[in-house]
């Protein structure tokens, strides 16, 4: 592994960035003054952008878009993680999950390197279609949203069993500029219907993009399905959520399933006894 | 799927959970659950049983799902205990999309559409059991059919609770009308669409038929095209070949391609083990010419190139090993030549030639009446009804083409309705609260 990281500086300075936002945000959690809590906002900044060059390199590089392979993907999805983590952070002014999805942004690009392609492939016909970036691009967006999602209902849950993490939350944490208490299942919610509109985009588009590619818009292959079960289960957690008693852990708990939904779909296909049959499973898994 | 807080205020009182009266709010939750354990094992279990009468198929699906949808949804007007207020209850919404998950997912854990005795022969006596209760086709069975009947009688009763169309929940009745509109689309589709396979050779070879498949395997049944379609030409266009210094890890049992270098002259590369390597020189169209010899000399060839094209290229390396640099002989791209390192060994060679499109060239229509075509991967071509899809070669043939022929009247509907559950789900989760919150001041007032 050694080889690939020295062969590629840009690579390790991006997660190098993303431990290092990681940390402070963590840092920024005990620290009372404000200027941790910014750097760690600013380093988060770097590290996207170091993390878009990485994409856009391999864009100008393969001279396609640098969604092809679990390497490429596992890039952009770690990108798409940041992004939607940095617009939340404005969104409800608060750094207090920002360790976890620098963390979440970093694991990603650590998987990556034990993914690393041997050579940059060509596209093949398949894939040679206007909908293969606006698929994949709205999809690992809602990704990115499940994940975040899927961090706030952990500090969620574990906010009511470990004092730590409740200490975290208080108002009187730096990492909260917003100066009110956050209400975790709200944002919890918020983030879940924007993920879900944006697998309801992916889904469809990609529906749309079989029937120009094989004459069929459905076919019941691995992949349609389990992102069908991933959008019934999201679909399931809005529903349940109007209904008394969802609203707390149970919710945040189907939250997590939802999400585990969601990287079985994206990482698991080739474990599946139907994989011969799917026309999805990554090349490089 | 239900809308967000407009639903819940109207769904609240009968199938959702008051807050405010504790005792009343348990018993409705009770029997949501008890009523829609019963609905759902109800469908699993009467579609099972017909299944052994009925074999699956888009027919039964199709009919199957309009009938005990209708047949559920009257019940539901007339039954006593409430049972339409637990179709439209979001308990029982997200228990039915629980269990179409569910029916998902054992459409990924048991291949599908095979024959019965394949079954038999790969899972045994698990196979057997596969076969008897049609779990070899669970998306055209009538279990399946019985959820997506339950999900049409919800989705009324839903429609109804939520009568009549207001701003605040247009979203409600756009997605739903969406997904209504799309399943029913679906149903035309699996039942009236017609699709198969057209085989064609280049130079002019004609089809009037389609061969007509199922879950792509021919059903022996031929569909008239009602025209001529002529393959006039083939082409299996390949990207540009490149070459590589790969890297192959011999580690294993076999040779692994562990990494791939673009041949670049003075880049030094690391290797696995802590080796490295760089091109010394490279000759991209290689040849040897003579070298002027002097007086006494003996006359001698040198390595030179006759253009900057990789036409055939060759180089020559410096590899370190053990941190002891030597250089290589010339190796050739053309001979695979390789060098040894540690664990692994250097191949200077042609990269695989990857294909870039499979173009099939077709003229249909009939007599002087014709039109011109190509067909490729991601660009069909529609004649008279029929669209035209790329889906097979033989690289043995390179004359050969085959075309997927597709006549399907439920497509449009399908997207139509996909349209409409975009724009339905947008609206509920982002503009339906700007009317209810800019109506609220006005309730206060009054």
């Amino acid at each position: 592994m050694f080889y690939i990281l020295a062969e590629h500086p840009w690579f390790v300075a991006t997660s190098a960035a993303y431990a290092a936002a990681m940390g402070l945000y963590a840092a920024a959690w005990r620290s009372t003054r404000a200027i941790v809590g910014r750097i760690a906002t600013g380093i988060m900044v770097a590290a996207i952008a170091l993390n878009a060059s990485l994409i856009a390199a391999r864009w100008i590089e393969a001279d396609r878009a640098p969604f092809k392979s679990l390497f490429e993907s596992l890039v952009f999805f770690s990108f798409t993680m940041g992004v939607v983590y940095l617009a939340m952070e404005w969104l409800y002014r608060t750094r207090v999950f920002g360790a976890i999805c620098a963390l979440g942004s970093f694991g990603g690009l650590a998987y990556a390197v034990t993914k690393w392609d041997a050579e940059i492939v060509k596209l093949p016909p398949a894939l040679q279609s206007g909908w293969f970036v606006p698929h994949v691009v709205v999809y690992f967006v809602g990704y990115g949203a499940a994940a975040f999602a899927t961090g706030v209902a952990l500090v969620q849950i574990l906010s009511t069993r470990v004092p730590f993490v409740n200490r975290l939350l208080s108002v009187k944490a730096g990492s909260i500029l917003s100066g009110e208490a956050l209400d975790l299942e709200k944002i919890t919610y918020d983030a879940i219907k924007f993920s879900f509109v944006m697998l309801t985009l992916g889904l469809l588009a990609g529906s749309v993009w079989a029937k120009s590619a094989w004459g069929d818009f459905w076919v019941w292959d691995p992949k349609e399905n389990w992102s069908l079960v991933t959008w019934l289960v999201y679909g399931a957690y809005l529903h349940l959520r109007k209904v008394k008693g969802w609203r707390g852990e149970k919710g945040a708990w189907l939250v997590i399933a939802g999400f585990a939904v969601v990287m079985f779909t994206y990482l698991g296909m080739s474990m599946l006894p139907t994989a011969e049959a799917s026309n999805h499973v990554y090349t490089g898994q | 799927m239900s809308p967000s807080s407009s639903s819940a205020a109207v769904a609240a009182p009968k199938g959702g959970d008051a807050p405010a009266a504790a005792s009343p709010a348990l018993s409705t939750a009770e029997r949501e659950s008890r009523q829609a354990t019963w609905l759902v094992f109800g469908a699993l279990g009467l579609g099972g049983a017909l299944q052994i009468f009925i074999a699956p198929g888009p027919w039964a699906l199709v009919l199957g799902s309009v009938l005990a949808g209708a047949f559920l949804f009257g019940l539901s007007q007339v039954m006593p205990g409430k049972w339409r207020d637990t179709l439209v209850s979001f308990r029982f919404i997200a228990v039915l999309l629980f269990a179409l998950s569910l029916a998902a997912v054992g459409g990924t854990l048991i291949l599908q559409n095979k024959p019965m005795a394949w079954y038999e022969q790969r899972y045994g006596l698990v196979g057997s059991l596969i076969v008897a209760l049609r779990l070899d086709d669970i998306f055209h069975s009538l279990w399946f059919a019985g959820f997506v009947a339950l999900f049409f009688a919800s989705v009324a009763n839903s429609a109804i609770v939520r009568w009549p169309v207001r701003l605040k929940n247009v979203g409600y009745w756009t997605c739903h009308a969406g997904l209504l509109t799309s399943l029913l689309g679906a149903g035309a589709s699996a039942v009236f669409s017609v699709r198969g396979r057209v085989d064609l050779h280049a130079g002019g070879e004609v089809a009037r038929q389609v061969m007509v498949t199922k879950n792509g395997l021919p059903t022996g049944e031929a569909a008239a095209l009602g025209f001529d379609l002529k393959l006039d030409r083939f082409d299996l266009v390949r990207y540009t070949p490149e070459y590589r210094v790969a890297y192959y890890d011999l580690t294993g049992s076999q040779a692994r391609l562990k990494a791939s270098f673009d041949p670049e002259v003075g880049v030094k590369h690391l290797l696995p083990g802590g080796d490295s390597f760089k091109i010394k020189k490279l000759f991209p169209e290689f040849t040897t010419r003579p070298v002027a010899a002097g007086p006494g000399e003996t006359p001698r060839l040198e390595y030179a190139s006759l253009s900057d094209q990789m036409k055939n290229p060759a180089a020559v390396l410096e590899v370190t090993v053990d941190g002891d640099p030597r250089e290589t002989g010339l190796m050739l791209a053309a001979r695979h030549d390789h060098v040894r390192t540690r664990q692994g060994a250097l191949v200077f060679e042609r990269r695989e030639d990857e294909v870039k499109a499979f173009q099939s060239h077709v003229t249909a229509g009939t007599g002087t009446d014709t039109r011109k075509a190509l067909v490729s991967v991601n660009d069909p071509f529609t004649y008279n009804g029929w669209t035209f899809y790329q889906v097979n070669y033989d690289p043995k043939d390179p004359s050969y083409s085959g075309l997927e022929a597709v006549r399907d009247p439920g497509v449009n509907w399908v997207f139509l309705g996909f349209g409409l559950i975009c724009l339905g789900v947008f609206y509920m989760f982002y503009l339906e609260d700007r009317f209810k919150k800019r109506k609220a001041p006005v309730a206060v007032k009054a």
